[in-house]
């Protein structure tokens, strides 16, 4: 099992009202698990999560994370939606 | 119907005057006919490179999108063309507010204004009249000011744009003003109605704005809204305006800051800190996103592109200051954009040792609130360092020539928003390319960051376009596609917020714009016949700035973006290679059908001169 500490940008922090959220994710999960599992227990995100009109982008490490970038124990992927002025959104194909 | 006024400052006499079915079917309205109406009479006047933009001769056209002030969502965007004095070339500025509708109540599409006033003045649209009226009074007045005395005046169901004191001392970055902040930012168009004598149009009149059927108008409007709705671009604009942007840019490293010379900056300008200054999110005409922030500091905003420019860009990271540097450069009738960057070029300069106190009376540090906002109002009012920079992108020919290399601008129009180019390469092909210089809003393929399936892709696009966001393959038909489609809204009047394809591919297209002029006009278009409108009005700006003398070389980036790598976070290593970009653009010369120069097909420019011809024609008074 590995611990991960999930940071929410904008605007997804708002729709659950805190900023990060613990996971706790099975030995070897890729960032696809990872958003999975964020929307099964935050229901309030999953609409955005699985959004077709505007996909999150993962930040892990300094890097974009794909959809299957594993994730260690410890991490802490922040998550924001891809926009204009932003970044390009990475989840797209795990979702499709 | 007549619904064009042609009006005369230097004679003070104004023609009234019917737009040809012809030309409406070809360039519908707001920026395609304003395009027109500019190329023919920049050809009257002597010809485009050598029309004087604060000369008498330079054409100023206010022109309202098609459907503006119906009850079309978000149709409220009105598009102001000149020569612009801040790039030399094509100038042409959109927005939004209210302005547009009080105009076409009061019986007009479209005002054509050339001359010079004898003495200072403003026009007062009414119930089909156009008067000149003498701007006692009004002269010296912020913009806001202004307006709220035209309604003292006029009464209060008057709506104005004006221009403020930047305007009225022809800063060659000057807006023209309607509201608190809605602003016809780009280009310098202010400093057109200041050079003209003219402190501000104000129109007032209660006659409806024609529709053909209004009962399809009120369907077209609850479907759309409707449609509209289930957007969550569109609920968060309507929460948060476009500040939501800049947390998402500054995790990439991909803010312009300090003269884009660092790629990331201070959570202080996070969504989350401006809204600790809003007490209200206001709407334009028939808007129903309402993106538009009240803040509490006593202005409206601040936009995204504010808080790049006038906070990380200049080091200025505290909210309330960035906040009060937007509210100020409103006021005054300053381009938040060409302001922001013009004076963050010149702290590089002042950094490097290029220019020196010398010439910039006194320090000029990176995030020194207070000097900026001393130089801004010494902007506004030419006052020594000021001054100069009130020429922006001007200014360097007064400077060391190694200053040019320093500067953010394209085709000398300053970088419109805080977006650093260098990692999304189609975002740098769009601005290179944008027919009024450095500007997301032509043509910014906002779809490209999305990594849409190649299904999705190829059914928006119509071909194979590549999903990787930093490659420079498949990118130039994405360019092209948005080129189009922001042109026909610009046309319609319909705001970016809800068109097809900026941040989103789930808001208006060419189908719901089809069922929204049927309902106002009675005139039919199917998709193909909008796509041709967007690429007869691309390729007419490409024709205009030929006249202006532009060539495939000005369609390039900024030194910097070119020869320096992005130093940090995500984006670091990102540069654009010069041998990438120049394939780039072949590509996107041969998806517009262009040549390997950028010039229009034989066929294309002989049905563009057949228009102009008209549209000359109409216009002359013998």
């Amino acid at each position: 099992m590995s611990t991960v500490t999930v940071r929410l940008g904008e605007p997804l922090w708002r729709q659950v009202n805190a900023k990060q959220i613990l996971l706790t994710l099975p030995a070897g999960a890729s960032v696809a698990d990872m958003l999975s599992r964020l929307a099964e227990e935050h229901p309030a995100l999953a609409e955005y999560l699985q959004s077709d009109e505007l996909p999150p982008t993962v930040f892990l490490a300094g890097t974009v994370a794909a959809a299957d970038t594993p994730l260690a124990d410890g991490d802490e992927p922040m998550l924001m939606w891809a926009a204009a002025g932003g970044a390009p959104g990475n989840m797209r194909r795990s979702h499709a | 119907m007549p619904n064009l006024a042609f009006v005369d400052l230097t004679s003070a006499e104004t023609r009234v005057l019917e737009t040809p079915e012809a030309l409406t079917r070809a360039f519908l309205g707001g920026r395609g006919l304003n395009m027109l109406y500019l190329t023919a009479l920049l050809r009257q006047a002597g010809g485009a490179a050598k029309v004087q933009p604060f000369g008498p001769e330079n054409p100023l056209i206010i022109g309202a999108g098609m459907l503006t002030g119906t009850i079309v969502p978000n149709a409220a965007r009105f598009n102001v063309s000149a020569k612009s004095p801040e790039s030399l070339g094509l100038g042409d500025a959109n927005c939004g507010g209210f302005f547009a509708a009080a105009m076409r109540r009061a019986g007009f599409d479209r005002l054509i204004i050339v001359g010079r006033a004898a003495q200072r003045s403003y026009l007062l649209l009414a119930d089909g009249e156009v008067r000149l009226l003498p701007a006692d009074g009004l002269w010296g007045l912020n913009s806001p000011e202004a307006q709220q005395e035209l309604k003292q005046r006029h009464g209060g169901g008057t709506v104005s744009l004006a221009i403020g004191p930047a305007g009225e001392n022809r800063v060659r970055m000057a807006s023209v003003m309607t509201g608190k902040k809605n602003t016809a930012g780009r280009g310098g168009m202010g400093a057109v109605m200041g050079a003209k004598n003219l402190k501000a149009v104000a129109a007032n009149s209660r006659t409806r704005i024609p529709v053909a059927d209004r009962a399809a108008m009120r369907v077209v409007r609850r479907e759309q809204t409707a449609h509209l709705k289930k957007s969550r671009v569109v609920e968060v604009l309507g929460k948060l305006g476009t500040p939501f942007l800049y947390q998402t840019g500054n995790q990439l490293g991909a803010v312009r800051t300090r003269n884009s010379q660092d790629n990331y900056f201070e959570d202080s300008l996070n969504a989350e800190e401006i809204e600790k200054y809003v007490d209200k999110m206001l709407a334009c005409t028939s808007c129903v996103v309402a993106c538009r922030h009240r803040n509490t500091l006593g202005g409206e905003g601040p936009e995204y592109s504010t808080i790049g420019l006038l906070g990380a860009n200049l080091g200025i990271a505290p909210t309330d200051q960035v906040i009060t540097l937007n509210n100020l450069v409103n006021d005054l009738g300053l381009d938040a954009s060409s302001t922001g960057t013009i004076i963050g070029w010149a702290m590089e300069l002042y950094q490097r040792g290029i220019i020196g106190d010398d010439l910039t009376e006194g320090r000029l540090d990176w995030g020194d609130y207070e000097r900026v906002h001393e130089l801004i109002l010494d902007v506004a009012h030419r006052r020594g360092f000021g001054a100069l920079l009130a020429e922006s992108t001007q200014a360097g020919r007064l400077l060391p020539p190694e200053a040019q290399d320093y500067l953010i601008a394209i085709k000398d129009l300053p970088q419109s928003d805080p977006h650093d180019v260098r990692y999304i390469k189609s975002f740098a092909l769009g601005i290179a390319v944008a027919s009024r210089g450095a500007d997301h809003l032509r043509n910014r393929p906002t779809l490209d960051i999305l990594r849409l399936p190649d299904e999705l892709r190829r059914k928006i696009f119509g071909v194979e376009t590549n999903p990787d966001p930093t490659a420079y393959d498949g990118k130039a038909e994405m360019v092209a596609w948005h080129d189009d489609i922001y042109a026909v809204s610009d046309c319609l009047g319909i705001c970016r917020f809800v068109t097809h394809g900026f941040n989103s591919p789930h808001l208006l297209g060419y189908e719901h714009f089809g069922e929204a002029v049927r309902a106002g006009t009675g005139m039919d278009f199917a998709t193909e016949e909008f796509r041709a409108v967007g690429a007869r009005v691309i390729d007419l700006e490409r024709l205009l700035n030929q006249e202006f003398g532009r060539t495939r070389a000005d369609d390039t980036l900024p030194k910097r973006y070119f020869d320096e790598p992005m130093p940090g976070r995500v984006s670091k290593g990102h540069r654009i290679e010069r041998d990438k970009f120049e394939t780039m653009l072949d590509e996107y010369y041969a998806a517009r059908g262009w040549d390997g120069e950028g010039r229009l097909s034989e066929r294309r420019r002989q049905e563009l001169e057949m228009l102009l011809q008209q549209a000359g024609d109409g216009l002359r008074s013998d």
